[in-house]
């Protein structure tokens, strides 16, 4: 449960950004939104659970402390935020 | 590390989405500054690995002493890592560019926060747990962050671009938090960490505000600006609030980070000998200085943008779509919950924890700050005001006269009027127009020769694979005479 939640924070995104490729542009964001959110909802869970390292083959391949939760805690705000801003009046070609 | 990296390519394609001229020109900038960083960040967690024999790449406690080439080296080669992807001095001069030349939105997320939250991070850790530092260590680094506070805020008056002018404001605040983070003094480490995430709030704000402002007026320079405060009032409010939380102005969040970095660094000066008391007193002296300039510059922002004469061709500008304004509006709202429940929320719940963890103690506050009462003061100070207003109302709203008749378009004076004669003063004009060559930019003057180099290099490849091979035998002569 604890590894779940790290490994969590970092593949939903990746999976969503590959997502993103292949869908329509309005799923995409409902699919976004709803990610960062998810995240979001992660990141309240990582101050309640006592994490263990996320070990790989016997390879520490993550590990966190508090400085990272509120480092990371801080990033999923501010995107949630930026997302928020982003959903309507800015320019969307590219 | 590998996340690290991937953090750098996504600066460069976000500044390559830009839609300025100059906007490919800051991605390659941006790219080989990030990505030169990165080498500096391998090459010093290489050391470290030969230092303490260890077999994993974490960066946890390892106290390492500063006493022999290799670990000054690493140490040296992270804090380039980490002062580059934080934006402090002298690594700093892709974050104006970038804020200036890619897209808003990814200019308030990215350097504006994301890449000062790892930056400091990883200063924060190398400060802490990875390295031992000695005073002169500390001393070092406080004094590159006054650095950073004092170049970036006195750059901040030569800008007319809202945009640069938000990027250099940002690299001055990235001294504030160098200062506390590397200062050794628990209560200016604790400031620090609290200023960074402050930072990262009210920043993300001013660009966002800054954005919604821009989508209207499709500009962002300061001198075409001006009166847009009464046609986007949610806006303005908005800006208002990140403005005066970045000047530190109490009881915004901005007041109460920095004001504990400073008590940090002032209780710091008591346990110093006195030669270093004088050098770190000269650096509180250029932050005390630099907070004042920001302030004024934020005036000049807020001014330039919202207040004085509206040009005619946006008075048909209207406020930002809702979403717009609820995003700046909750960041608002958060410049003012940390800064009235400064220690009830930020500081019990995120930054306290944290600086335990590292091993230190919870900092001792010296004298009193009570937010609340502050803001009670300041409420009655307001209701006087109006009162006071209200009573004697004799203001007369008119147009501008010039020579009897009413002041054309064109003799609009725009925010940015008096602030270009401070530029042009005499000693600040010489500075100015050097940094306008860039001849202060270590990228330009790093760039310049090694593209001559890499030019150069290139008669030496004529294509023949006999000379390849040869290049490739005395190369691992070298590394081998080297490694043995």
């Amino acid at each position: 449960m604890e590894n779940s939640i790290l490994l969590l924070l970092l593949l939903v995104p990746l999976i969503i950004s590959l997502i993103n490729v292949f869908i329509p542009r309005i799923a995409s964001e409902i699919l976004t939104f709803l990610g960062i959110a998810f995240n979001l909802i992660l990141v309240y869970f990582l101050f309640h659970i006592a994490l263990s390292d996320v070990v790989f083959f016997g390879v520490t391949i993550f590990s966190i402390d508090m400085m990272g939760i509120f480092v990371i805690t801080f990033i999923q705000i501010l995107s949630f935020l930026i997302l928020i801003f982003s959903l309507k009046g800015v320019e969307r070609e590219i | 590390m590998i996340f690290w990296g991937l953090s750098g390519l996504t600066l460069y394609l976000f500044a390559l989405l830009g839609k300025t001229i100059d906007s490919p020109k800051t991605a390659k900038k941006t790219f080989i500054l990030i990505g030169g960083s990165d080498v500096f960040l391998i090459m010093g967690f290489v050391l470290i690995w030969f230092i303490k024999d260890i077999n994993s790449w974490s960066i946890y406690t390892m106290q390492i002493e500063l006493s022999g080439w290799n670990s000054i080296i690493a140490f040296a080669f992270l804090l380039i890592a980490a002062f580059t992807k934080a934006g402090g001095f002298p690594f700093h001069t892709w974050v104006p560019d970038f804020s200036k030349d890619a897209p808003v939105e990814s200019a308030a997320f990215l350097p504006a926060s994301l890449d000062k939250l790892l930056g400091i991070y990883l200063l924060a850790r190398m400060m802490t747990l990875l390295f031992s530092v000695d005073i002169l260590v500390n001393m070092i680094v406080i004094t590159l962050g006054a650095l950073t506070v004092i170049t970036a805020v006195m750059m901040v008056f030569n800008q007319n671009n809202s945009r640069k002018l938000l990027g250099y404001c940002a690299v001055s605040q990235v001294g504030y938090i160098i200062m506390g983070v590397g200062s050794g003094s628990v209560l200016a480490f604790a400031g620090g960490l609290f200023h960074m995430i402050n930072h990262t709030i009210y920043k993300s704000n001013l660009f966002l505000t800054l954005g919604a402002v821009e989508k209207k007026t499709k500009t962002s320079d300061l001198g075409y600006l001006g009166g847009l405060g009464k046609l986007m009032p949610v806006t303005f409010i908005m800006a208002v609030i990140g403005a005066l939380s970045i000047s530190g102005i109490p009881p915004f969040n901005g007041f109460f980070s920095k004001w504990m970095i400073y008590q940090g660094l002032i209780e710091k000066t008591a346990t110093l000998a006195s030669g270093y008391q004088i050098w770190l007193l000269i650096c509180l002296i250029l932050a005390f200085f630099g907070s004042a300039l920001t302030l004024a510059n934020l005036l000049r922002f807020i001014h330039s943008i919202y207040l004085g004469r509206r040009p005619e061709i946006y008075n048909k500008v209207t406020e930002s779509p809702s979403n717009q304004w609820i995003a700046t509006g909750l960041l608002s709202l958060l410049c003012i919950v940390f800064g009235i429940f400064a220690m009830e929320i930020p500081l019990k719940q995120f930054i306290y924890p944290a600086v335990e963890q590292t091993g230190m103690p919870i900092p001792e506050f010296m004298g009193l700050y009570a937010p609340k009462l502050i803001v009670i003061l300041f409420a009655i100070g307001f209701a006087v005001g109006l009162i006071v207003y209200f009573l004697t109302k004799k203001v007369r709203y008119d147009a501008v006269y010039l020579g009897g008749s009413e002041g054309e378009e064109r003799f609009r004076v725009a925010g940015t009027a008096f602030y270009n004669e401070i530029r042009n003063m005499t000693p600040l004009k010489s500075i100015y127009n050097f940094a306008e060559k860039k001849y202060f930019d270590l990228y330009e003057l790093g760039s310049k020769p090694t593209f001559a180099l890499s030019r150069t290099l290139q008669k030496a490849h004529p294509g023949q694979l006999q000379l390849y091979m040869l290049y490739i035998i005395i190369g691992m002569l070298i590394f081998l005479a080297i490694i043995i």
